[in-house]
């Protein structure tokens, strides 16, 4: 099965507003997240968006629609936020970039 | 396997303080500083091992916290003055050299025939095969701040991991997992631990750059999502996997009652008129066995959700979740799917703005 592409607007009202789209994304397309990243809109005058990716398979055993969404500055600052989860039991999605209130950010995602 | 424990950290920081072209030395061969340190964690770890010996778990803890933040320090100076030569290029010169060499030093330790050396000896096995002496000088020449921050950025991490842990039970995080904690630390400290990160990183941030924009066309542009909206999504999905988990299971009975709550709601769906066409088009029915109403409700919901019908998405949604809230019955004499009780949702969230669900 295909990643399943979505796009979100380029004025998500904020990091909590695409968590929560992307949670709701989950649990309507049965799949998990496994990708962020900004993008064009080729059907709409190469606007910016944010793109993302669902993949269908291996959804067994995996909490959908339960997603942690951080902004992270640095790879050093990625890094430490990962290790942080990583002790708390909370897997790597992806790390990528959104545009969040009309600026990209960079997002790092963890699944709760 | 106390002192092997310690003489795992002390012999890890003793061998790469005779290589300090390319790691901090730690500086306990000093003026008898070795056997101070020594002493310490000797007084520490069995101070440790009392305490657990005797139930004193909190104790325990507390001393194994105490043997981590006192041994820190003494790397993190080591490491200071490491880099400190590095950017002055005292050490740069030639440690590029002694990245080649390193693999000699590991295999010297395997020799000797020690647990801790060899265990240093396998993780430095890596390193044997040596670099080109063109590709080495780029490196001495271009990469140094590169190399710094790689290693700052690799002893945050460990940092990291090091204060959460020391939050947890001694049961969870033993005084032997700190000890390795703390040999990790000083190894993200080196120029070796640098070189793999960095090749990680390339590879990572290759990916990366090939995926940064991407042109999407054909893809409908989905809105923000509201609360009660993804709510009512995840609290379907997750009764829907709950049902796919018991399909797949070897419980006779928990496959009967999902099969009888798949069929319940179809039987439900099929008094809306819009879902019921949608029903009859994927050529499901009430009377369908449970995996292939299962399929098919999914493929419905995911096909719905990528044109963004919310209507759609948010009136199976509820049936759903009503029926997983209030399961059927197990049916006597015969089944009837179509009368089980799920007309009114139970805690259901509201519906999403745009959708206009209609309960039958």
């Amino acid at each position: 099965m295909p990643i399943l592409p979505r796009k979100y607007p380029k004025d998500i009202s904020s990091l909590q507003g695409l968590e929560t789209t992307c949670e709701g994304d989950e649990g309507g397309l049965f799949a998990h997240l496994v990708r962020l990243a900004l993008g064009k809109d080729a059907d709409n005058n190469n606007a910016d968006v944010t793109a993302a990716g669902y993949d269908t398979d291996g959804t067994a055993g995996v909490s959908l629609g339960e997603l942690i969404f951080e902004e992270y500055t640095t790879d050093v600052d990625a890094g430490s936020r990962e290790a942080i989860h990583k002790t708390k039991g909370e897997p790597l999605v992806c790390k990528g970039k959104a545009f969040i209130n009309g600026a990209a950010k960079n997002v790092i995602v963890f699944r709760g | 396997m106390r002192s092997l424990r310690l003489c795992l950290l002390l012999a890890t920081t003793l061998l790469f303080a005779g290589c300090p072209k390319y790691q901090p030395s730690v500086n306990f061969d000093r003026n008898g500083f070795v056997k101070q340190i020594n002493d310490h964690f000797a007084a520490q770890e069995t101070q440790y091992f009392k305490a657990v010996g005797t139930g004193e778990y909190a104790t325990a803890k507390i001393r194994r916290n105490e043997l981590i933040e006192d041994a820190l320090p003494f790397i993190d100076e080591a490491y200071m003055d490491f880099i400190t030569a590095l950017q002055s290029g005292r050490d740069r010169d030639n440690f590029v050299a002694d990245v080649i060499e390193l693999g000699t030093t590991g295999a010297v330790g395997i020799t000797k025939g020690t647990r801790p050396l060899q265990i240093l000896g396998v993780a430095l096995t890596a390193f044997r095969g040596g670099r080109h002496s063109a590709d080495l000088n780029f490196y001495k020449e271009q990469t140094t701040p590169v190399l710094i921050n790689k290693m700052d950025g690799n002893r945050a991490k460990v940092r990291a991991t090091i204060l959460n842990r020391e939050k947890e039970e001694i049961g969870t995080y033993s005084m032997g997992a700190a000890v390795g904690d703390i040999v990790e630390y000083y190894n993200a400290g080196t120029l070796v631990r640098a070189f793999t990160e960095l090749s990680k990183d390339t590879a990572i941030q290759t990916k990366q750059s090939e995926d940064d924009v991407l042109v999407l066309k054909g893809v409908p542009l989905t809105g923000e999502a509201t609360q009660p909206q993804r709510d009512l999504r995840v609290g379907a999905v997750k009764i829907l996997q709950t049902f796919q988990s018991n399909l797949a299971g070897t419980d006779s009975g928990k496959k009967a009652a999902a099969t009888r709550s798949l069929q319940a709601i179809v039987a439900t769906l099929q008094k809306d008129s819009t879902v019921a066409s949608v029903l009859s088009n994927a050529g499901v029915s009430p009377q369908d066995d449970g995996a292939k109403i299962l399929n098919q409700l999914i493929d419905i919901r995911r096909s719905a959700q990528l044109v963004n019908n919310n209507s759609l998405v948010d009136k199976i949604d509820q049936v759903i979740i009503a029926q997983g809230i209030a399961p059927v019955a197990t049916p006597t004499p015969s089944p009837t799917p179509s009368s089980s009780p799920v007309a009114t949702p139970v805690a259901t969230p509201s519906p999403s703005p745009a959708g206009s669900p209609s309960q039958s």
